[in-house]
């Protein structure tokens, strides 16, 4: 349960995160508002680094472990960002958004289904009526 | 229709490709460390990209500095994302996230957080709250 909780606040921080870096876009210009995002992260770890080295060594020691596609999530991140800003210039906010949780959903139910993990039916219930809430309120925003 | 009108459903696609992609780095080289180095290929992909299309880093001290640190909660997000995705699956974790996303954007929306403009939450959107509420719920209980 402890984990469910988090994937919902995950959602919380992600949105006040959204704020504070369309605001450093609108004032600075957007590859900035992302490079921040970046650069700021990095810059943390590296201090974080400097108090646990053995964090560091070990996860060094660890990279060859990896195969590489698993290092593509930092490529498809920037293509998020590109994809996204297209899509709210091109687009209304409203069908942006509905399409992207749609891909999402969609897409996390296959790959859920690819690695065997079955979902029960109070949770796929769940995931419906949360589909249907954000379908009924993008239907409701076009509206007005 | 339109090739880009099919835009935002491709680009859905690829974030829930990437949180699992993230999850396997981060079962492989350790919780922390992928965190770290999700981010650095992100910043090494920018900086390029900034140095083919003429982009510079700029800095403007009449901005809050705070508002310069929304990266730390990306370590975060990244972060939550890898430890829930191992634990309950993309779909669980994805969509308890959209709802968080939909009701915190409402309340953040309704008080006009961080000076932007404030939108009076519509009671006609009532159900839709209460549906995603209440969808989170029967997951989490």
């Amino acid at each position: 349960m402890i984990y469910l909780i988090l994937a919902f606040f995950t959602g919380v921080i992600l949105v006040v995160q959204m704020y504070m870096n369309s605001q450093l876009s609108a004032r600075l210009d957007s590859f900035n508002g992302v490079f921040y995002n970046y650069f700021i992260a990095v810059i943390l770890f590296l201090l974080y680094f400097l108090l646990k080295p053995d964090l560091f060594t070990t996860g060094m020691a660890r990279l060859s472990t990896a195969d590489t596609w698993m290092f593509g999530g930092g490529l498809i991140g920037i293509l998020v960002v590109i994809l996204c800003n297209f899509s709210f210039k091109k687009l209304s906010a409203t069908y942006t958004t509905s399409l992207i949780i749609l891909g999402q959903l969609i897409a996390a139910i296959l790959i859920d289904r690819y690695f065997g993990i079955i979902i029960g039916t109070k949770e796929i219930t769940g995931i419906l009526m949360i589909a249907s809430g954000i379908a009924y309120n993008s239907y409701i925003t076009s509206r007005s | 229709m339109k090739i880009a009108n099919s835009t935002p459903l491709l680009t859905g696609f690829l974030i829930a490709v990437m949180v699992t992609i993230n999850t396997s780095l981060s079962v492989n080289i350790g919780e922390s460390y992928s965190v770290f180095i999700i981010h650095l290929t992100g910043l090494i992909i920018l900086l390029l990209a900034a140095f083919l299309l003429k982009q510079k880093v700029r800095y403007k001290n009449s901005i809050p500095f705070w508002l310069y640190l929304g990266g730390g909660l990306g370590i975060f997000i990244v972060l939550f994302n890898n430890l829930t995705i191992q634990n309950i699956g993309v779909s669980l974790a994805l969509s308890l996230g959209i709802a968080g996303q939909i009701i915190t954007s409402v309340v953040l929306e309704h008080i006009g957080f961080l000076g932007t403009i404030q939108k009076k939450f519509n009671p006609s959107m009532l159900p839709g709250v209460i549906l995603v509420l209440a969808g989170s719920i029967i997951i989490i209980v």
